[in-house]
């Protein structure tokens, strides 16, 4: 089952499940407080189970094929220098495969080595200690990966004594060896360090597109459950008073609807499909609240060509008119006004008492157009009104 | 029976005195306010029978009007979102009607 994990060459898998856990605390933690997400408290968990013993058979399988290319090409190292090799083909298979058998052991033994280490440290944690930890393992599998071999090939197929094997062995004997691993591990280590290395810039951007989508969604929430069971409330006594009318206001609603479904992946749209879709949306207010809203809009024919965030118009009216007074004695006034470079929202500021605003709406704006532009949203509040101005796009880049 | 109809949208309030017109013709259902500020005075000033509260008015949340003047009167709340429900419990209501409103349900609450 957990085939895939011990796979060395998916074992990165749990280094980014480690990573999670840690390096990006700080970024999960700020999607937890947007959206309610527990991703942190998830990866902990997980990581504490992906934490398992690698086998050693199932990693050495894994990496058969790299641990026999290796014995293959290091084993000639055995026999290139050794002239007798080259007289006698006895010779020359026997030092062949101890000399193979030496680069196959100790590839394993690095790959092992490695995989231990990555399993204590991930790199980008603590890359020193990281280090130190795989220096470790690798000096101390290697010695004992010799020794085997070594003693194998004195006593199995030389045939001597185990104190005869002992005795020629030499401290100088382990240097080669040494310096094969400290080359494999050199490369493995590197490897891994690369893997996770691009593994943690690929969960970067991952997470930099994630957040944006979170944003555009909760931004498409905001045309928000009350104004659809509102509109149908009023649809009920309209059905009743004016048969077209109602038909009318269905069709208007199901524009609504519709257009922000097709706005769902578009970053910007023309100023005039936004307007329509305001128009519509207008509509139906018109009809909840009659002459307590009243609107004004100027958008010349220069401006026509621009483009703006998709439904960041009809949110400024929505955010107008749950902030405000809109009554027979109060009407609320809204002008949308387009000028130079900027598209302007304004009304009358007549504020309600209890507002549950939690200025979502606004900042998602903002957020929004900062992907999109360098000029910025600007927010004008006075004693008398309220004002946002949103810059228009005159190109799509 | 004398009923007070607390809506902001005229609308909405159309079809709940059409309702209770239908439901109990004798009932005098012509009193209506759009805002805290409305309702309050009118209160003060008149005696009703039974309210129906709008959760969201033109002014603010209707909750505002428990706080400003003792109501002993009963109230059915209307609302087309029903976030506000155990808020709603707290103060003297008789039922909570989700809109768009069920004529049965208003029967219901009636009774």
């Amino acid at each position: 089952m957990h085939n895939k994990i011990l796979n060395f060459f998916d074992f990165t898998e749990q280094k980014v499940r480690r990573r999670y856990s840690t390096v990006h605390l700080k970024d999960t933690t700020f999607r937890d407080q947007k959206h309610g997400w527990e991703p942190i408290k998830f990866y902990i968990a997980n990581d504490n189970q992906m934490i398992k013993l690698v086998k050693l058979k199932a990693l050495l399988k894994s990496n058969f094929v790299m641990i026999l290319l290796f014995g293959l090409i290091g084993g000639l190292q055995g026999i290139a220098f050794c002239k007798p090799c080259w007289e006698s083909t006895k010779t020359f298979l026997l030092n062949y495969a101890s000399s193979g058998s030496f680069w196959m052991v100790l590839t394993g033994g690095s790959i092992l080595s490695v995989a231990l280490a990555d399993k204590s440290m991930a790199w980008l944690d603590n890359p020193l200690k990281r280090f130190l930890i795989g220096l470790t393992y690798m000096v101390v599998i290697t010695i004992v990966g010799f020794l085997i071999v070594f003693l194998f090939f004195r006593v199995v197929v030389y045939g001597r004594t185990l104190e005869n094997a002992m005795s020629v062995l030499d401290i100088g004997d382990f240097a080669g060896p040494l310096f094969i691993t400290f080359g494999v591990n050199a490369f493995m280590h590197g490897r891994s360090f690369l893997l996770a290395w691009r593994q943690d810039a690929i969960n970067y951007e991952k997470l930099k597109t994630e957040q944006i989508a979170t944003q555009y969604d909760s931004l498409k929430n905001q045309v928000n459950p009350h104004f659809l069971f509102n509109s149908l409330n009023a649809l009920t006594s309209l059905v009743h008073d004016d048969q077209d009318k109602a038909v009318e206001f269905i069709r208007k609603l199901s524009q609504v609807y519709r257009y922000v479904l097709d706005t769902k992946d578009k970053e910007v749209v023309a100023i005039n499909e936004e307007m329509d879709f305001l128009m519509s949306y207008l509509y139906l207010q018109k009809i909840r609240f009659d002459e307590n809203l009243q609107y004004h809009i100027h958008i010349p024919e220069s401006a026509e060509h621009s483009f703006i965030v998709p439904i960041s118009l009809q949110m400024l009216l929505e955010n107008a008119i749950k902030h405000n007074i809109v009554s027979q004695s109060r009407p609320l006034h809204v002008e949308i006004i387009a000028e130079e470079d900027y598209l302007t929202v304004r009304n009358n500021l007549q504020e309600k008492m209890h507002k549950d605003s939690t200025g979502i709406g606004l900042s998602n704006i903002k957020d929004r157009y900062s992907y999109m532009t360098r000029k910025e949203v600007i927010i004008n509040k006075t004693e008398t009104h309220f004002e946002v101005k949103l810059p228009l796009i005159k190109s799509i880049d | 029976m004398r009923t007070l109809i607390v809506e902001d949208e005229k609308l909405a309030a159309n079809r709940l005195s059409m309702l209770v017109k239908e439901l109990r013709p004798s009932w005098d259902v012509g009193q209506r306010t759009d805002s805290i500020e409305d309702t309050v005075a009118v209160l003060g000033e008149e005696q009703f029978d039974l309210i129906f509260l709008d959760v969201q008015l033109s002014d603010g949340i209707s909750f505002e009007i428990f706080n400003r003047c003792e109501v002993k009167v009963p109230v059915i709340f209307t609302t087309a979102y029903d976030e506000y429900a155990v808020k709603a419990f707290k103060v003297n209501s008789v039922d909570y009607l989700l809109k768009p409103l069920d004529k049965n349900e208003l029967s219901d609450a009636l009774d």
